[in-house]
C-alpha cells in the first residue's frame, strides 16, 4: 500500500510543478487565479492522501477548511478583475 | 417562517457533519448558526412549489458523473494530443425553460463537465452560448448543441414543474431551427 | 491487501492522474478559457476520487466530513469556472483565430454592454 501513496504523492507534487510554471508564467491575472485555485485543490488531496496513509480523521477539519477558504478567495480574486476591467 | 424550516434544518444537519460528532452542544450551535445564516443570507422567494423527484435527480446525478469521466477523458486527450494547436468554439443553444431554478441547474451542470461552460445566458431572447473545447470535425457544433438539450430535458425533468416540462418537451419538438 | 486497499488504490491513482492531466492542460493550453477547462474540471475530478478514496478506509464520522468537503467542492467549482471564464471572455484573452465558431459574438456586440454590474442574467449562472 505505501508504494501506493507513494506514487500518488508523487504524482500529486509534479501536477504542482506544472501549475507553478503557470502560475509564474501568467501571463493574465485569471491565468494565475486559476493556478492559484488549482494549487489549492493540489494541497486538500495532499493532506486527504497523508490522511488515508494514517487512517487517522484529526486532519480532516484542515481538509475543509483549506477546501473552503480555496473558493472563497478565488471567487473574490476573479470578482475583483471583472469589476476592474469596466474602469479600464 | 415556515420555507425557512427546511433550509435550517439541513444546515443543521451539514454542521453537525462538519464537527462529525453528534452532542447537544453541535445540534444547538448548528441550529444557532444555521438560524444566522437564512437570517442574514435570505434566499430569493420561489415563486412555484416542484414536486420532489428523487429519481429523476439520481438519474440527472448518475448522467453528469458519467458525463464528467468521459468528457475527463476527451479533455485529456485534446491535451495530450494538441495542447497548444487546441480548438474551441462557442455554440449558441436554444434554452427551453425560464425557470431560474432550471437554468442555475443547467448551468453549472455544463460548468462541472470538462471542457465546457456556459458563457452567457439570455432568457429574454431564449438562448444560451456555451463555449466547449476541443470541436474539430463537421459536425461537432450540432453534437454539442444536441448533448445541450439532451442535458437541459434531463434538468427539466429532475427540478422543472408539469408545465415547464410539456413545454421543454415542445421546444425539443419544433427542433432545433430556433436557433438565432 | 484488502479490497478496501484496492479500491482506495485505483481511487487514489486514478484521481492524481486526473490531476495531473489537468495540470498538463494548465501548461499546454493556447489561451485562458481552455487552460480554465482543462485545469479546473479535471481538478475537482481528481479531488473527489482522492476524497471517496480516503473515505473509504476511515470510520463514519470522518468519512462523512471528507464526502461533505466532495460535496462542497462539486458545488463551488462551477462557480469559480464561471466567473473566470466570463471574465476571460470579456477581456479580450479569448483567442478567437483558435475559434472554430463564435455566435456569440453578434449578440454580444450588438448588446455594446458587456461588462455591467449586475446583468438582469447574473445570479443564475454563477
Amino acid at each position: 500500500m505505501i508504494v501506493v501513496f507513494t506514487v500518488t504523492l508523487a504524482i500529486l507534487a509534479a501536477a504542482a510543478l506544472l501549475t507553478m510554471v503557470r502560475l509564474l508564467r501568467g501571463p493574465t491575472t485569471l491565468d494565475r487565479i486559476t493556478a492559484l485555485d488549482v494549487l489549492v485543490i493540489l494541497v486538500v488531496c495532499g493532506v486527504a492522501v497523508y490522511v488515508a496513509i494514517n487512517r487517522d480523521g484529526s486532519n480532516i477539519p484542515l481538509v475543509a477548511a483549506v477546501a473552503l477558504i480555496g473558493f472563497v478567495g478565488s471567487a473574490t480574486a476573479a470578482r475583483l478583475v471583472e469589476r476592474g476591467e469596466r474602469h479600464r | 417562517m415556515r420555507r425557512r424550516l427546511p433550509q435550517l434544518f439541513w444546515l443543521t444537519v451539514v454542521w453537525v457533519l462538519l464537527w462529525g460528532t453528534l452532542t447537544p452542544t453541535t445540534i444547538i450551535g448548528g441550529i444557532i448558526v444555521a438560524a444566522l445564516v437564512t437570517w442574514l443570507f435570505p434566499l430569493p422567494p420561489m415563486p412555484d412549489t416542484v414536486p420532489f423527484r428523487p429519481l429523476r435527480l439520481l438519474g440527472l446525478a448518475g448522467f453528469l458523473a458519467f458525463d464528467l469521466l468521459r468528457s475527463a477523458v476527451d479533455v485529456a486527450w485534446e491535451t495530450v494530443l494538441h495542447g497548444p494547436r487546441a480548438r474551441a468554439g462557442i455554440v449558441s443553444v436554444p434554452l427551453l425553460s425560464g425557470s431560474a431554478r432550471a437554468v442555475a441547474l443547467l448551468a453549472g451542470s455544463v460548468a462541472l463537465t470538462p471542457g465546457s461552460y456556459v458563457l452567457q445566458i439570455d432568457r429574454a431572447r431564449g438562448t444560451f452560448w456555451v463555449y466547449t473545447l476541443g470541436l474539430r470535425r463537421e459536425g461537432d457544433v450540432e453534437r454539442v448543441r444536441h448533448a445541450m438539450l439532451v442535458l437541459q430535458r434531463k434538468v427539466v425533468a429532475a427540478v422543472g414543474t408539469a408545465g415547464e416540462l410539456a413545454d421543454c418537451d415542445r421546444g425539443l419538438a419544433a427542433g432545433t431551427e430556433k436557433t438565432p | 491487501m484488502t479490497v478496501v486497499d484496492v479500491v482506495t488504490a485505483v481511487l487514489l491513482l486514478g484521481g492524481a492522474l486526473s490531476c495531473l492531466l489537468g495540470a498538463l492542460g494548465l501548461v499546454r493550453f493556447p489561451d485562458v478559457p481552455a487552460r480554465l477547462q482543462a485545469a479546473t474540471q479535471p481538478q475537482t475530478l481528481g479531488m473527489v476520487l482522492i476524497l471517496v478514496g480516503t473515505a473509504i478506509r476511515l470510520e463514519f464520522e470522518s468519512a462523512a466530513t471528507l464526502l461533505l468537503v466532495a460535496l462542497f467542492q462539486i458545488i463551488t467549482a462551477p462557480v469559480i469556472s464561471q466567473i473566470v471564464g466570463r471574465s476571460a471572455y470579456r477581456a479580450g484573452t479569448l483567442r478567437r483565430d483558435d475559434l472554430v465558431v463564435d455566435e456569440l459574438a453578434d449578440p454580444m456586440a450588438r448588446d455594446d454592454a458587456p461588462v455591467r454590474d449586475e446583468p438582469p442574467d447574473s445570479g443564475r449562472g454563477r
